[in-house]
């Protein structure tokens, strides 16, 4: 919008007439949507256009953002139009079409099909209208249906239309509906106002539009959390609390759109170029595509409609870039009209390659001279991720755009087009988004239209969330490729056990010297204590864990509430657990250390594999106890940390956070399965073995037989 | 069959003034609900209005009263008092941020002009 007080028209751009009326030939007036009221009505000071352009007719001949070039007192003004919104089937192209012809006072009574309206402002004529006699009373009134509520219908012609990149239009496709359209909400079910017609909204990345307003509707919580208008109550049984805590509802909610949004806007060839989200499809188009995801201020991955802006500037003095009008690239695109091919084939020239933007660049050296809006001559190209311009000699220098400060993308949030739940991201489980090649995560998105050699330069969606390749693929391997293969693992491992305790059965218990009577300490109260503390807290973590990784969410409801707060005592516990195992570090490291003789009982599997012969005597852990031992101080270390870095996701790089998932989930199925095994070794398999964790105390004959260098030693 | 209330008697009696008392109830509230079903349809349904001019003027065609000039919804909707136009729009949809607009919005961002679309670079 241009200023108001302009020192020349070259300064100036879009004017409050502009506005008002249809100043490009190939679009709709901006007023055709704004219905009016406002600034369609009233000059910046207060003033009715139309009267104040009567009384000051000289003001269209001055540089005066309000009146430059403007016929207001010829035209009228927008008053608010009410029926825009409250008039079921409004033509808002009869307002379109009135408004180009500078009727702006006529357009709201073709808009509401009162009459039909002779003459054309903008031709020199003074419009004249001619009512439709049958919507008149006898007593000249007329009886309108008039909705307190608008309809959908009004809403999206704007809505729908005009701002694509608020994906109103996705609202009532009916070839992909938005669950809730279907189920008879409408717009303003969720957009309510009072008198004042502030409308409720919701947010947008981009944070250009009246912010005060941000988060006004109600959210998914609102209604999903309490049953509003007979909404479903989410209760997410087989989503981790992590995803909930951190990804917002519309990202699994809002898996795909089937209407082309509008991805690239270029104005690097002197004329506005869009291009949409489905290639070759055009903005509005039907055509499906997966938004792009970022992380936003609330800590959340949300889905986006990102826009590539590419687009000149000029450096000013004060290090400000300002944006060039069209009208300003417009004589650096003749001047180098030859030397910027088309490179992608379709049909349009593409300033991409080194050459052309130097070329471009120094163009525009030549026709900013002059320009009042310049205070020094430094243009700039802008294309995400950098910022081009010319050094001192004449080279071609690049720089991140975003640490340059200036806008090279806009995210618009999208939140219409919400698929049922069973189409939702995680419904078929956690490979919808984590399995290797899914479109969530290893999905191109588009992040350079068109590179040096005219083609788009693509990333993963990962990569856009800045999570590398390999972390999304390792962490991919853990919870989706391996998921069901875990759970083989454990039941395997049960299996085993049985057969080894009914193949092979207790160990040697046959062989134990019936001349050795009484007990013998074994463990101190601490040690027990200790051990105890690792059983109990290990226990809750496999439950917690288990069912997390395995989506077990009504288990976890039943047991704990619900997932977050089994996800919470899972990190109390964790520390619990992360403490007894430090503690069994320091206590028993000398017990565990690896002797020469050890080999000798690791050959022959400890006896368990049925070798009957000798085994040299143990200490006070055998070999296999002091490789579980330090099995479990690694791998308690590992999972400590790695819960530790889970704990803190919020702080951390999302990569970080992914390996240390992915460690995690394996470290603690193993250790699971591990742990079945010492169970199974501390009881069934060794009877005698288990009251030492309870009494302290073992058979002096069951001390002898098992760890015989130990006992050796105790005497 | 379910009206027979008995053997002739006080029992019988009280049966039908029992009975009779609430279809009594039943009609009474039928014809209480008939006024409020119109009254809630009076709400929904916009009553006949005149057309207004910019000048406050009924346009009447079938009278030939201002049938050439188009219609002013500011005067139409607002002038009989139905409607506070003024309160109306100073709402976003209609102020799209002019309601502030200045020259010297933003020092960050000086080609904004205003938080909203008039005024939006």
């Amino acid at each position: 919008m241009a200023r108001k007080v302009n020192q020349s028209p070259a300064e100036m751009d879009l004017t409050e007439w502009d506005f008002a009326t249809q100043f490009d030939p190939a679009m709709p007036s901006c007023a055709s949507c704004h219905p009016g009221g406002g600034g369609m009505e009233y000059d910046r000071q207060g003033n009715r256009y139309d009267q104040y352009l009567a009384a000051h007719p000289e003001l269209a001949k001055t540089p005066d953002g309000d009146y430059y070039q403007s016929e207001w007192d010829k035209s009228g003004v927008l008053e608010a139009d009410c029926l825009l919104c409250h008039l079921p089937n409004y033509s808002w192209s009869a307002r379109m079409n009135q408004l180009a012809n500078y009727n702006l006072k006529w357009a709201a009574t073709v808009g509401a099909g009162l009459g039909e309206v002779q003459g054309s402002v903008r031709a020199g004529q003074v419009p004249v209208v001619t009512y439709n006699l049958r919507l008149f009373n006898q007593d000249g009134t007329v009886s309108l249906n008039i909705v307190k509520s608008p309809p959908d219908a009004n809403c999206l012609q704007c809505h729908g239309f005009a701002d694509t990149l608020k994906r109103g239009l996705t609202w009532n496709d009916p070839q992909h509906p938005d669950v809730h359209n279907a189920q008879g909400i409408s717009c303003v079910s969720c957009h309510p106002s009072g008198i004042d017609h502030n409308f409720a909204k919701g947010n947008t990345p981009t944070e250009t539009v009246r912010n005060d307003l941000d988060n006004t509707m109600k959210s998914c919580q609102d209604c999903h959390s309490t049953g509003y208008l007979g909404a479903t109550i989410a209760m997410h049984y087989n989503i981790p609390a992590s995803h909930l805590q951190t990804i917002a509802c519309e990202t699994c909610h809002i898996p795909s759109l089937a209407v082309a949004g509008r991805k690239i806007l270029d104005i690097s060839t002197g004329a506005e170029l869009q291009l949409s989200t489905v290639p070759g499809t055009p903005v509005g188009a039907p055509g499906q595509w997966m938004p792009d995801y970022v992380k936003e201020s609330d800590g959340k991955i949300h889905p986006v409609n990102r826009m590539i802006l590419v687009w000149f500037g000029n450096r000013n003095a004060d290090g400000h870039v300002v944006p060039l009008f069209l009208k300003e690239i417009q004589p650096a695109c003749d001047l180098v009209k030859g030397q910027v091919r088309d490179d992608n084939g379709d049909g349009l020239p593409d300033v991409n390659t080194d050459a052309e933007i130097t070329a471009m660049l120094k163009a525009l050296t030549k026709t900013l001279v002059g320009n009042p809006r310049v205070d020094k001559i430094d243009p700039v190209y802008v294309k995400d991720p950098y910022l081009y311009s010319l050094d001192g000699n004449g080279q071609l220098t690049k720089e991140d755009v975003e640490a340059a400060g200036v806008e090279a993308h806009a995210n618009f949030a999208i939140s219409h087009d919400v698929a049922a739940p069973g189409q939702a991201l995680g419904a078929g489980g956690c490979k919808d988004c984590h399995a290797p090649g899914s479109q969530f995560f290893f999905g191109p998105v588009m992040l350079d239209p068109w590179n040096s050699s005219g083609q788009p330069t693509m990333q993963t969606r990962a990569s856009e969330l800045g999570i590398s390749n390999g972390a999304a693929t390792f962490l991919g391997f853990a919870v989706a490729t391996m998921r069901p293969w875990w759970g083989i693992l454990l039941l395997l491992v049960l299996l085993a056990v049985v057969l080894h305790f009914v193949v092979v059965g207790p160990h040697w218990s046959e062989a134990a010297d019936p001349a050795e009577t009484g007990t013998i300490e074994r463990f101190a109260w601490s040690e027990r204590l200790v051990h105890l503390a690792i059983l109990v807290s290990f226990v809750l973590l496999a439950i917690t864990g288990l069912s997390i990784l395995f989506g077990w969410g009504r288990l976890l409801d039943s047991l704990f509430g619900s997932t977050g707060e089994a996800t919470l005592w899972h990190s109390a516990v964790g520390i619990v657990f992360f403490a007894g195992v430090l503690f069994m570090a320091i206590r028993w490291w000398r017990d565990g250390l690896l002797a020469k003789t050890d080999w000798g009982w690791l050959r022959h599997f400890g006896g368990y594999l049925g070798y009957h012969g000798e085994l040299p005597p143990q200490g006070r852990f055998n070999a296999g106890q002091k490789l579980y031992f330090w099995g479990v101080i690694l791998g308690g270390l590992g999972l400590g940390i790695t819960g530790v870095l889970l704990i803190l996701r919020d702080r951390l790089p999302l990569s970080v956070v992914f390996v240390a998932g992915g460690i995690h989930i394996i470290l603690a199925v193993i250790g699971v399965a591990a742990v079945i095994g010492h169970a199974y070794l501390g009881t069934f398999a060794n009877p005698g073995t288990i009251q030492a964790m309870f009494t302290g105390k073992v058979t002096r004959a069951w001390a002898k037989l098992h760890h015989g260098g130990w006992f050796a030693s105790m005497h | 069959m379910f009206l027979q209330l008995g053997p002739p008697g006080p029992r019988r009696f009280l049966g039908h003034v029992t009975l009779f008392v609430f279809m009594l109830i039943l009609v009474g509230a039928s014809l209480a609900a008939a006024p409020l079903t119109v009254r809630a349809y009076a709400d929904t349904a916009h009553p006949p209005i005149y057309l207004r001019t910019e000048s406050g003027d009924i346009i009447n065609p079938l009278a030939g009263q201002n049938a050439d000039q188009p219609y002013s919804p500011e005067k139409t909707c607002g002038l009989s008092g139905c409607h506070d136009y003024n309160q109306i729009t100073q709402g976003y949809h209609f102020q799209q941020g002019h309601d502030v607009i200045s020259d010297h919005y933003s020092t960050t961002n000086p080609e904004s002009l205003s938080p909203g679309m008039q005024g939006k670079y």
